[in-house]
């Protein structure tokens, strides 16, 4: 299967001399275009409940979306970015539980983590939920996971599909 | 820095193409396609103090990206002002240095359009005992008045806390403010054109026809400069919102009653639901404000998805924020996905509150606090 193309150098259509060949336009202009328009993409979510603690832990989805460039690594738990460039990431997370708090962020490489809104539920009869969104910059060696911590122990809620945690990528253009 | 200006490529007729011809077009649209206006401004290097119960713009002091030079350390540190005119998705998000368990935080987005200021707050959350409240919200935002720093339309990011005395805001390693604001969509265009799928150019003996040219280069790049926005929000009153015990795997429609832009128009406010006008992969933003409770424990925010990818294509809603309820202002929480849809598939806005003496309380839709929805196309 070919690879999905890469982000696009700004084509240059030279005067002087005659290219006519239809790989030369698909080279300048096609591909491009095919790239602008569907951008690279990532999404997953779990199905499977996992315990959360007072320490932030990724979270190991399973089940993968889309991943048109493959960048998912089911033993790490994170998505690499295939090339340099301003990432927009999406991350849900909702616990079974109430009365701790949840914070949920966003980790790069291992070294960042930015963090979303979290929530704190005194309710007993409903588990809490956060997210957290940031715009990123990532290149060949950065790696995004979904990254989660509760107060106390507790565990995620994938009861439903509207409870699932989810982490879901686009790019949006060249640094 | 970027240079390019919004494409607006021609119409092609019968005869020879030139160079010039396709780098006006092409060239020039690959470049501002691949490097639209965005900033992402943060406040790092200081601690700001808010005053209770006043409407505050974040001091940005670190530029993480700023491709346009819309922003400036030196002056003016708050606002980032459009260089290109055009639709921007604008996010803020600040958490406040107070663990106390007075009071309320809210933080949203505002700012100049079209020279008329607003501002419209996205989470409300009541602060609790031994917590970092930290919230979030987001508009898109029109810019028509654009070009030069320190004039014309900009956006900021606000925020409001009521804890009776000044609160400072956290400047921490995960959880700092930050604002980012990135172009979308241009401020017009040619709507309901087909989702770009460029085709291969023809082989000999085949000719390039103008028609080529046309669906392949001039309706590809129209598309991606103006595709399909949509933000409803209401701005109304008299709505309600009953009390449940349990979040629904339906919730409860909130009804949108005005159009902030919708290029495709594809809300329904009769039915209050949002219809996928093509393909795609959405952005969706979810806020549903509420009036506070003295008895209310929880409030969440949803969209409600009819789509073959979600839920085996069983109507059901995502829900994203779940926290408790303010009990004595306005609650507002807010959800953010991303979602594949096809054409057809439709979205509506859901909110949830429980009240311990099951009251309904009411929808807000007046001052800085309203419920909306925002959609997005970002990719094929």
């Amino acid at each position: 299967m070919a690879l999905p193309p890469a982000p696009p150098q700004i084509p240059a259509f030279c005067t002087g001399f005659e290219q006519t060949t239809p790989a030369y336009f698909d080279g300048l202009v096609q591909l491009p275009l095919t790239f602008l328009a569907g951008q690279i993409v990532f999404r997953a979510h779990d199905t499977t409940s996992r315990s959360l603690s007072s320490s932030f832990s990724v979270i190991p989805f399973s089940t993968v979306d889309e991943d048109p460039y493959s960048g998912w690594n089911a033993t790490s738990h994170q998505w690499l970015a295939p090339y340099t460039g301003w990432y927009s990431v999406t991350t849900t997370v909702s616990v079974a539980t109430s009365a701790v708090q949840l914070r949920v962020g966003i980790g790069q490489s291992g070294t960042t983590l930015t963090e979303g809104s979290g929530a704190l539920l005194s309710s007993a009869t409903l588990g809490e939920g956060a997210a957290a969104a940031v715009l990123l910059l990532a290149g060949g060696i950065d790696f995004v996971n979904t990254q989660a911590l509760t107060s106390s122990a507790s565990t995620t809620d994938v009861s439903s599909a509207g409870r699932q945690p989810s982490l879901e990528i686009t790019y949006y253009g060249q640094q | 820095m970027s240079s390019a200006t919004l494409p607006t490529p021609s119409t092609y007729v019968s005869g020879p193409v030139f160079a010039p011809q396709l780098r006006g077009d092409v060239a020039d649209a690959v470049a501002w396609l691949s490097r639209r206006p965005m900033f992402i401004g943060a406040q790092t290097a200081s601690n700001q103090s808010i005053s209770d119960s006043s409407d505050t713009a974040v001091a940005l002091d670190t530029e993480i990206a700023d491709n346009q030079g819309g922003h400036q350390i030196v002056a003016n540190q708050a606002r980032y002002y459009a260089m290109q005119p055009g639709w921007y998705l604008a996010e803020g998000i600040c958490p406040l240095n107070y663990t106390g368990g007075s009071g309320e935080w809210s933080v949203g987005v505002g700012g100049n359009q079209s020279g008329t200021f607003g501002i419209f707050y996205g989470t409300s959350m009541p602060n609790s005992s031994g917590f970092i409240p930290q919230a979030m919200g987001a508009r898109l935002m029109q810019m028509v008045n654009t070009g030069t720093y320190g004039s014309g339309d900009y956006i900021a990011m606000y925020v409001r806390q009521r804890t009776a005395v000044t609160q400072n805001l956290l400047n921490g390693t995960s959880r700092f403010p930050q604002l980012t604001a990135r172009w979308v969509c241009a401020n017009s265009g040619t709507a309901s054109l087909p989702v770009p799928s460029p085709a291969a150019w023809p082989s000999p003996t085949a000719i390039v026809t103008s028609a080529f040219l046309n669906a392949q280069v001039r309706d590809v790049i129209r598309f991606l400069a103006y595709p399909p926005i949509m933000e409803w929000a209401y701005t109304s009153t008299g709505q309600n919102l009953a009390s449940q015990t349990a979040v629904p795997a339906v919730g409860t429609t909130i009804g949108l009653t005005t159009n902030t832009v919708d290029n495709y128009s594809a809300f329904n406010n009769s039915t209050n639901t949002w219809t996928a006008p093509v393909s795609g992969l959405y952005y969706c933003y979810g806020q549903v404000s509420m009036g506070g409770l003295s008895t209310n424990v929880a409030v969440a925010a949803g969209l409600t998805v009819t789509s073959a990818n979600y839920n085996s294509g069983t109507k059901t809603t995502l829900w994203g924020d779940a926290r408790a309820g303010t009990t004595l202002f306005q609650s507002s929480p807010v959800t953010r996905r991303r979602l594949r849809l096809n054409a057809g598939d439709t979205i509506q806005l859901a909110g949830f509150q429980r009240d311990s003496s099951s009251t309904t309380t009411n929808v807000l839709g007046s001052g800085n606090w309203t419920s909306k929805l925002i959609t997005v196309w970002e990719a094929a």
